[in-house]
C-alpha cells in the first residue's frame, strides 16, 4: 500500500499546527505521509516525486507563488492545495487562485472540526501513491537511456559496416546521406559533445543477454500468424490492429530486442545485407534513427535555448531525461537572452559553411549546389526517413495487429519480396489518386512532380538504380534548391528555422518511436499510452503526440506528406521571399526536394512492401477513405480539408516561427471575415451543415480513420494556438509518462477532461475579458483610435458590425502570448467536442461558484446581487412603521411611563414627519368624561396656537368623542387646516381619542402613516384602562419560576390524544378480559357445582 | 466596436452646436432601438447638410445627440458654454440614492470577539454599528424588502436598544449559518424589526414582564402579539415579501414543535424564523424578559453547549443554530477552560 502525501508548507499558523498534530496522531492508520516543507524551492523539488498530494499552507504569499509555479503539475496530478488563512480576500483573488489550482480557501475562523473535516475530505480523495511508481520511473529512464545506447551502438556498427562494405547501394545512399547531412549541420555537431545523452554509460549487457533469447521463438510464431492475417481485408486488419494493441507491444519488444541484439550480430548483419530486405530495412532504420538521433540531439542542444519557450512540447520528453532538465530550464529562463544569440550562431555557422564551399572558386557553384543541395537532400531524406520511420512503425503495428504472434511478421517480411511489383503498382495507383486530390493544395509543384514521378516509379522496381538516378536528378534539383537556399541564406535565419523545423519533425517521430520502444520492456501497467487508449477515449494526447506521425500514417502515403511538406515549405518561403522570382525558385527547389524525398520514399516503400504485404493495400485503401473524409470536411467547413494538414504540420509542429504565427494571424483574419459573411448570408445553411457534420462525426467515431480525422479537425481549429498547443503537448507528454506508471485508463480520461475543461475555462474567461481588454488597450492610446478605426467603416458596415458583434473564432491576445498564458480563445462554433467541454465547464463553474461562496464571506452576496439586481433603485416605503418601532422600543424599558410614550408619539408626529400637533384624550373608565392626557400644542406650538387650540378643544371635545372611526375633517386633503381624529377602542369600550392638527395642510399619502403611528400609542390606553377596570389582575397572576426544567416535557397535544386512544383501547381490552374471567369463575364446571352442592 | 455607456456621455441639443460646421470633438448619436450610443461624426469633420438632416431625423425619432465626457471641456470651451447651459450637465443623475454598491465589510471585524465583548459589557453599539455599515451596503435595486431593511437600519440603528440588539444578533447569527445572501438578510432584518410591533396593541406590561412568571392568562394574551403584529403590518400596507411575513409569524415556533402559533416543527419552520427566534430569545433572556434577571448571554450558550437546560432555556432552535451559537463563544470557552 502506498501512502497519501500530505504536505505542510511552513510557515504554519497556530490553527494549522493544531491540525497537523491531530492528523499526525492518526497519520499511520490512515496511510498519510506528512511532509513538512520549509521553503518553496524544497517544495518545488519535492512535489514532482509525490504524485497526487494535498498541500496545506497558511501563507497566502507562498501559496500563490507555489500555485503559479506548479499549476500544471497540480492539474495534472489533480493535487489539492488548501490555503488556511485568517485574511479575507476579495472574490477576484480567490477566483484567480482557484484557477491556478487552489482547491479550497479556508478561513481560520472556521470551526476546527470543520477544518479537520475539510482536510480529511480532500485527503480521502487523494489516491494513495504507489511505491512502485518511482521505481518504475527510474527504470523507465534507465531503459530509455539503454535504448538510446543501443541505438547508438547499433548505429556505430552500421557505420562501420557501411564503411567496410560499400557494395550495397542502399548503404551507399545512406552514407551519402550521412556525409551530406553533417556539413549542413556543422553548427549542430559541435554541440553534440555537450549533449548529456552522449555521455551515457555502458549499456547493461545482462539485460540484453536475457532478451537475446526471445526473438527467435517469437519470430516463428509471428511468421505463421502474419501469413494467416495477410489475406484479411484492410479494415479488419485495422480493427485487429486496434484490438490487439497489446500484441504490438510485444512486437515492439521484439523490435527493441532485435536492436539490442544488433551490436553482437556483426556477422548476421553482414549476411543479411545481401538479400533479406527486412533486416536491411531494420538496419537502415536503425542506422537512420541513430543518425537522426544524433542530429536531433545536436539540434536539440542548439535548439533548446532558442526554442525552449516556443517549443515546450519537447519538455516532457526531457522531463523523462532528468539530465536534460537543467538545460531546459536554463533555456526557459534565459530564453529571451539566448534566443538572439542562438540565431546568430546559427547564422554564422551557415555563413562559414557557405564560405567553405565558396573557397574553391572553380567549383564554387557546384559546391554550393552540393552544399545546399545536400542540405536540401538531407532534409528530404529526413523527411523521407520520417515517413519511413513512421511508416515502419505503423506497419509494425499493422502487422502486429494482424498477427497474433509477433514472429509471423518476420515471415511476412521474408516472403513478401516476390510481390513487390504488384504492390508497387497498387501504390502507384493510389499515389496518382492522391496527387489528383492534392493538386489544389500543392499547386504547380505537382506538375513537375508527376513528370519526375514517372521516372521514379519506373525505377522503383530496382531500388538501387532509382536512387542513383535520383541523385543525378538531384543535381539539377539541387541547383534550383540552391538558388532558393541562397535567397534564404541571405536571410540566414529562416533557413535555420527550416532545418530546425525538420529536426523537430524528426524529433517528434523519434520521440514517438522511442516512447513506444521504451514502453515495451516495462511491466504490466507500463504500457504505451497508445496501446492503452481505446477508441472511445480519443485522447488528444495521442493526437498531439503523434500528430506528425498520425497524419502520414493515417494517409498511409509516403508521397503524400512530402507534397504537403513542400507546400508547407512553400508557405514558409512565401513568408520569407520578397520577390516572385525567389518564390518561384523556392518552389522549384521544393519541387525538386519533394521529388527527391519521394524517390527515397519510393525506395523505402519498396522495402516496406517487401517486408509488408498486406500493409500496402491497407495503405492505399485507407488513404482513399481519408481523402474522401477530408474532402468532405473541406466542402462542409470551407476552409478545412487538405490545407489543414499543411497547417498542422507547419504551425503546430514547428510552432515557434514568427511566420507561423503570422500565417496564423492571416488565417485568423480570413476566418473572421469568412465567418462574418457566413453568418450574414448563410447562417441557417451553416447550422444545418454543422448538424450534418455532427451526425456524421458521431457516426464515424468508431473507426480509426475518423479518429484521426477528427483529431485533425480538432487540431485544425486550434492550429494557430501555437504556444498553447505546444504547452498542451508538453503536458500531455508528461502526462503520458505519468500514465505509464498508472494502469488506470480512467485516470487518463478524467485528466483529459479536466485538462480540456481548464482550457475552456480559460477560453471562457478570455471571452469575457475580451472587450475589457480591448478597451484597456485602446484607452492606453488615444481615445481617438477607436474612432479612427470605426470611421473607416461605412455606416452599413458599422451596422453589420454591431449586429454581428461576434468575438468568436480565435482571438489572440498578444500581450498574453508574451506572458505565456493561453492567449487564444476559440469560438463557440468550434467542434462539438469543444462545445461539450464548454458546457460542462459552465456547469462546473456554477458549482464552484456556489462552493466558493460558502468559503468566503461576501461572495454569495455579490453573486446574488449580480443575478437579481434590477435596473432601478427601489425606494423603501415603510408606511410609518419605523415610528411604531421607535415607540415600541420605549415599551421594553421598564422605566418608561405611559406619558413618555405619548410624548414620544407626539414628537414623532410633529418633528420627524412635520405632520402636525397631536393631543391625546382619555375617557376614564365608567365615566363619559374625556380628559386631555397630553397636549401637543403645549409642547410644540406657539402661544397663539395654543390658545386657539384651547378654545377649539372646549367646543369640539364632545364632537370628537362621538366619532367612532378615524376621521379626517377634509377627506380631500385640500384645506390647509385639517384635523384628524383617531379614536381608541378596546372591543366596544371607547378608551379615548387622539386629535392631530394640521395648519399647513397635509398630503393624503401621509394619512396612513399618521394612523399607524397613533396606533402605536394604544398600549398606553389599554394599560390605563386595564388598571382601572381590573383586568390587570391577569397580569398580577405570577408563576414562580421553575427551578428545574422538566426533563420529559409533555408530548404535543395530538400525540397525547392518540396515546390516550390506544390506552383506552387497552383498558377496554383488559376489562373485557377480566369480565370474561369473572364469568368463567361465576360459571364453574359441572363437577364444581356438584362439589359445591355436596360439601357446601 | 465598443459601445459607449450612457454614463460616458452627456446629452446635448442640436441647438447647442450653433452654426458651426466643424467641431473639435466627436459627436455621438443614441440609437433608441438598440439603446446604445455610437460615434456619428468624428472631430474635425464637417457637419454637412446631409449629416445635419440625418441628425435631425434621428432626434425626431427619440434619438439623442451626445458628446463624450472626456471631451466635455473641449466642447464647453470651444462652444463657449458653461455647465449650466447644457441641461444634461445641470442635472446629473442624482436620483440614484444608492451610495455604496457593495456591503462595507470591515475586514478586521471579528463577530465572535465583538459579540463576547458586547455581551460582557452589555453594550452592543459596536455590533450594531457594524451591522449598520454592512446593511447600508445592500443593493437598493433588488427588492423592496431589502431596500426597506436598509432604510430601517439606517433610520433606527442609532442607539443600543432591545430591538436593535435582536436585529443585530439575528443578522450575525444568520450570517454565521451561511444564510448570507442579501435577500435572506434583508428579510431577516425587516422581520426582526417588525416581529414585536404587535406589543403596541397589548398592555404595556407584556413588554416588561418576564415570560416565565407570566400567568396562564397573561401568557395567552402574550401570544396574541403575533397576530397583532401581522395586523399592524397589514394595516400599514407596508410592502414586505412573504418570507418576511413568515419569519414574523413563525418566530415563536420551535424545532421540537413546542412553539406557537402552529406548533410547527423542524423543517416546516422557516430557518430564518428560527434564527430570529433564537436571537430574540437570547436577547430577551439577557434583558430579563425570560426569567426576570438580566444576565449575560455567554453563560447561556455555554449551558447550551453542555446540554444543560435551565428554565427558559429548554427551547430548541435546532442543532445547527445552537452549534453556531456555541461557535460564537468557542474561543471564550476555551480560554476559560485554560
Amino acid at each position: 500500500m502506498g501512502t497519501k502525501p500530505l504536505i505542510f508548507l511552513s510557515p504554519l499558523s497556530d490553527r494549522l499546527n493544531e491540525l497537523k498534530e491531530s492528523i499526525e496522531s492518526t497519520a499511520e492508520e490512515e496511510n498519510i505521509e506528512i511532509y513538512e516543507i520549509e521553503t518553496l524551492e524544497e517544495l518545488n523539488q519535492t512535489i514532482p516525486h509525490l504524485g497526487q498530494f494535498l498541500l496545506l499552507t497558511a501563507s497566502p504569499k507562498h501559496c500563490a507563488a507555489f500555485l503559479q509555479l506548479n499549476t500544471r503539475l497540480i492539474r495534472k496530478e489533480q493535487s489539492k492545495v488548501i490555503l488556511i488563512t485568517n485574511q479575507f480576500f476579495p472574490a477576484k483573488i480567490v477566483d484567480r487562485l482557484n484557477k491556478l489550482g487552489l482547491t479550497d480557501l479556508i478561513l481560520e475562523s472556521v470551526a476546527p472540526k470543520t477544518l479537520q473535516y475539510k482536510v480529511k475530505l480532500q485527503l480521502r480523495s487523494i489516491t494513495a501513491q504507489k511505491e512502485e511508481v518511482a521505481d518504475i520511473l527510474i527504470k523507465q529512464d534507465e531503459e530509455e537511456v539503454e535504448q538510446r545506447k543501443d541505438v547508438r551502438s547499433s548505429d556505430e556498427k552500421e557505420e562501420d559496416e557501411k564503411q567496410a562494405k560499400l557494395q550495397s547501394l542502399k548503404d551507399k545512399i545512406l552514407n551519402s546521406e550521412k556525409e551530406k547531412t553533417y556539413p549542413g549541420k556543422a553548427s549542430l555537431v559541435i554541440e553534440e559533445d555537450i549533449d548529456p545523452d552522449m555521455v551515457i554509460g555502458e549499456p547493461k549487457e545482462a539485460e540484453e543477454g536475457e532478451k537475446v533469447s526471445e526473438p527467435k521463438t517469437l519470430l516463428d510464431v509471428e511468421r505463421e500468424t502474419a501469413q494467416k492475417k495477410a489475406n484479411l481485408p484492410w479494415h479488419k486488419q485495422s480493427e485487429d490492429n486496434l484490438k490487439t494493441k497489446s500484441h504490438t507491444e510485444k512486437i515492439d519488444n521484439v523490435w527493441s530486442n532485435k536492436k539490442e541484439v544488433k551490436p553482437s550480430k556483426d556477422k548476421e548483419s553482414g549476411n543479411i545485407e545481401g538479400k533479406s530486405s527486412t533486416d536491411k530495412l531494420k538496419n537502415n532504420r536503425e542506422g537512420k534513427t541513430g543518425e537522426k538521433e544524433d542530429s536531433i540531439k545536436t539540434h536539440w542542444g542548439g535548439n533548446l535555448k532558442s526554442a525552449a519557450v516556443k517549443d515546450p512540447e519537447n519538455q516532457s520528453d526531457e522531463v523523462s531525461n532528468t539530465e536534460k532538465l537543467d538545460k531546459h530550464y536554463e533555456g526557459t529562463t534565459e530564453a529571451s537572452n539566448k534566443l538572439n544569440q542562438d540565431f546568430k550562431t546559427a547564422k554564422n555557422n551557415f555563413k562559414e559553411a557557405q564560405k567553405d564551399s565558396m573557397a574553391g572558386e572553380s567549383k564554387a557553384e557546384q559546391d554550393e549546389g552540393n552544399l545546399t543541395g545536400d542540405s536540401a537532400a538531407t532534409k528530404m531524406n529526413n523527411k523521407a526517413l520520417k515517413n519511413d520511420s513512421s511508416m515502419v512503425d505503423k506497419l509494425e503495428n499493422d502487422f502486429k495487429g494482424k498477427s497474433k504472434d509477433p514472429a509471423n511478421q518476420e515471415a511476412g517480411n521474408m516472403h513478401g519480396e516476390g510481390q513487390t511489383g504488384k504492390i508497387n503498382d497498387e501504390l502507384q495507383a493510389s499515389v496518382e489518386e492522391l496527387r489528383s486530390l492534392n493538386k489544389n493544395a500543392s499547386l504547380k509543384t505537382d506538375l513537375s512532380l508527376d513528370s519526375l514521378e514517372d521516372e521514379d516509379l519506373k525505377a522503383e522496381s530496382k531500388g538501387a538504380d532509382l536512387l542513383e538516378r535520383n541523385l543525378s536528378n538531384d543535381t539539377s534539383a539541387d541547383r534550383l534548391d540552391h538558388d532558393s537556399m541562397g535567397s534564404r541564406l541571405k536571410k540566414g535565419l529562416p533557413v535555420v528555422k527550416d532545418n530546425s523545423k525538420r529536426e523537430s519533425l524528426l524529433e517528434q517521430v523519434k520521440k514517438n518511436r522511442k516512447k513506444r520502444e521504451n514502453d515495451k520492456p516495462v511491466d504490466g501497467f507500463m504500457r504505451s499510452p497508445n496501446i492503452k487508449k481505446t477508441e472511445g477515449q480519443k485522447e488528444p494526447e495521442e493526437n498531439l503526440d503523434d500528430i506528425e506521425t498520425a497524419i502520414p500514417i493515417a494517409l498511409k502515403k509516403p508521397s503524400f506528406s512530402p507534397s504537403d511538406f513542400s507546400s508547407d515549405l512553400f508557405e514558409d518561403d512565401e513568408g520569407i521571399a520578397e520577390t516572385e522570382v525567389q518564390e518561384n525558385e523556392a518552389l522549384n527547389g521544393n519541387g525538386a526536394a519533394e521529388e527527391y524525398g519521394e524517390d527515397l520514399d519510393g525506395e523505402n516503400h519498396s522495402e516496406e512492401q517487401q517486408s509488408d504485404l498486406s500493409g500496402d493495400s491497407v495503405r492505399s485503401e485507407e488513404l482513399e477513405d481519408l481523402k474522401g473524409d477530408s474532402n468532405k470536411t473541406s466542402s462542409l467547413e470551407g476552409y478545412q480539408g487538405e490545407s489543414s494538414v499543411d497547417k498542422i504540420e507547419g504551425d503546430d509542429l514547428y510552432g515557434k516561427n514568427k511566420e507561423a504565427s503570422r500565417s496564423a494571424e492571416e488565417e485568423e483574419e480570413q476566418k473572421k471575415k469568412r465567418k462574418k459573411l457566413e453568418e450574414l448570408y448563410a447562417l441557417k445553411e451553416k447550422k444545418l451543415q454543422e448538424l450534418k457534420e455532427k451526425k456524421r462525426k458521431a457516426a464515424a467515431l468508431s473507426t480509426e480513420e475518423d479518429y484521426y480525422k477528427k483529431e485533425r479537425d480538432w487540431d485544425e481549429k486550434a492550429f494557430s494556438m501555437d504556444n498553447e498547443k505546444v504547452k498542451k503537448e508538453d503536458e500531455k507528454l508528461s502526462e503520458v509518462e505519468r500514465e505509464k506508471s498508472d494502469n488506470q485508463n480512467l485516470e487518463a480520461v478524467t485528466y483529459e477532461r479536466s485538462h480540456n475543461e481548464n482550457l475552456t475555462s480559460q477560453e471562457v474567461e478570455k471571452k469575457e475579458n475580451y472587450t475589457e481588454e480591448i478597451i484597456e488597450q485602446r484607452s492606453r492610446h488615444k481615445r481617438e483610435e477607436i474612432i479612427l478605426d470605426d470611421s473607416s467603416l461605412t455606416d452599413m458596415e458599422r451596422e453589420l458590425l454591431k449586429s454581428n458583434k461576434d468575438w468568436g473564432e480565435q482571438t489572440i491576445n498578444y500581450s498574453k502570448l508574451k506572458s505565456g498564458e493561453d492567449a487564444i480563445s476559440t469560438d463557440r462554433e468550434s467542434t462539438d467536442k469543444d462545445f461539450d467541454f464548454k458546457m460542462t465547464e459552465k456547469e462546473i463553474e456554477k458549482d464552484q461558484k456556489i462552493y466558493k461562496g460558502s468559503i468566503l464571506d461576501g461572495d454569495i452576496q455579490e453573486e446574488v446581487e449580480d443575478e437579481e439586481e434590477g435596473d432601478k433603485v427601489i425606494h423603501a416605503d415603510s408606511k410609518g412603521i419605523e415610528s411604531v418601532i421607535q415607540i415600541l422600543n420605549l415599551y421594553f424599558d421598564k422605566e418608561t411611563r405611559p406619558s413618555q410614550v405619548l410624548n414620544r408619539t407626539a414628537e414623532l408626529m410633529n418633528k420627524e414627519k412635520g405632520f402636525g400637533v397631536v393631543s391625546f384624550f382619555y375617557k376614564k373608565f365608567g365615566t363619559e368624561q374625556f380628559t386631555e392626557i397630553l397636549n401637543g400644542h403645549s409642547l410644540f406650538s406657539n402661544d397663539q396656537r395654543l390658545e386657539m387650540w384651547e378654545a377649539d378643544k372646549e367646543l369640539m371635545v364632545k364632537n370628537w368623542a362621538s366619532i367612532k372611526l378615524p376621521t379626517w375633517t377634509d377627506k380631500t386633503f385640500r384645506e390647509s387646516k385639517i384635523d384628524f381624529i383617531y379614536p381608541f377602542y378596546e372591543g366596544v369600550d371607547h378608551l379615548g381619542f387622539a386629535v392631530v392638527n394640521f395648519t399647513h395642510g397635509m398630503k393624503s399619502e401621509n394619512a396612513q402613516r399618521i394612523e399607524i403611528t397613533l396606533e402605536a400609542a394604544r398600549a398606553v390606553y389599554l394599560t390605563q384602562r386595564h388598571n382601572e377596570n381590573g383586568e390587570d389582575v391577569i397580569y398580577s397572576e405570577k408563576k414562580s419560576i421553575p427551578t428545574e426544567v422538566e426533563k420529559n416535557h409533555e408530548e404535543k397535544g395530538f400525540m397525547k390524544g392518540s396515546d390516550n386512544l390506544i390506552f383506552l383501547e387497552k383498558e377496554k381490552a383488559k376489562k373485557k378480559a377480566l369480565e370474561i374471567e369473572k364469568e368463567k369463575e361465576e360459571k364453574p364446571g359441572l363437577v364444581k357445582k356438584l362439589w359445591n352442592r355436596m360439601f357446601g | 466596436m465598443k459601445e459607449l455607456k450612457e454614463s460616458d456621455l452627456f446629452e446635448i441639443d442640436l441647438s447647442h452646436l450653433k452654426d458651426i460646421d466643424v467641431f473639435p470633438f466627436h459627436l455621438y448619436v443614441f440609437n433608441p432601438s438598440k439603446k446604445s450610443y455610437s460615434l456619428y461624426l468624428e472631430a474635425n469633420t464637417p457637419l454637412t447638410e446631409q449629416k445635419l438632416t440625418f441628425i435631425q431625423y434621428i432626434l425626431q425619432r427619440k434619438g439623442k445627440l451626445a458628446i463624450s465626457n472626456g471631451q466635455k471641456l473641449t466642447f464647453l470651451s470651444h462652444m463657449e458654454y458653461q455647465d449650466e447651459d447644457i441641461p444634461s450637465l445641470i442635472a446629473p443623475p442624482t436620483e440614484e440614492v444608492e451610495s455604496k454598491g457593495k456591503p462595507n465589510i470591515v475586514i478586521d471585524f471579528d463577530f465572535e470577539d465583538e459579540f463576547v465583548a458586547a455581551d460582557k459589557e452589555n453594550d452592543y453599539s459596536r455590533l450594531i454599528t457594524q451591522m449598520k455599515n454592512e446593511v447600508s451596503g445592500f443593493s437598493q435595486k433588488m427588492s423592496h424588502t431589502i431596500s426597506l431593511a436598509r432604510y430601517l437600519v439606517e433610520n433606527l440603528c442609532t442607539e443600543d436598544n432591545f430591538t436593535n440588539r435582536v436585529v443585530c444578533l439575528s443578522y450575525f447569527l444568520a450570517k454565521e449559518i451561511e444564510l448570507k445572501d442579501t435577500a435572506s438578510l434583508g428579510d431577516l432584518i425587516v422581520a426582526s424589526y417588525f416581529y414585536h410591533i404587535g406589543f403596541t396593541q397589548l398592555d404595556l406590561k407584556h413588554c416588561t414582564t418576564a415570560s416565565l412568571i407570566m400567568g396562564d392568562r397573561m401568557g395567552h394574551e402574550n401570544k396574541k402579539h403575533l397576530g397583532l403584529s401581522q395586523h399592524l403590518i397589514r394595516k400599514s400596507g407596508v410592502d414586505i415579501n412573504e418570507r418576511c411575513k413568515k419569519i414574523i409569524n413563525e418566530h415563536h415556533e420551535r424545532v421540537d414543535g413546542n412553539g406557537y402559533p402552529n406548533s410547527k416543527s423542524k423543517y416546516n419552520i422557516e430557518p430564518l424564523a428560527l434564527v430570529l427566534g433564537a436571537a430574540s430569545h437570547l436577547i430577551e433572556f439577557s434583558s430579563g424578559l425570560i426569567d426576570g434577571n438580566k444576565q449575560m448571554i455567554l453563560p447561556l450558550i455555554k449551558l447550551y453547549e453542555k446540554g444543560e437546560r435551565k428554565p427558559g432555556l429548554e427551547i430548541e432552535f435546532g442543532e445547527h443554530i445552537i452549534e453556531n451559537l456555541v461557535n460564537f463563544v468557542q474561543k471564550e470557552i476555551k480560554t476559560e477552560a485554560a
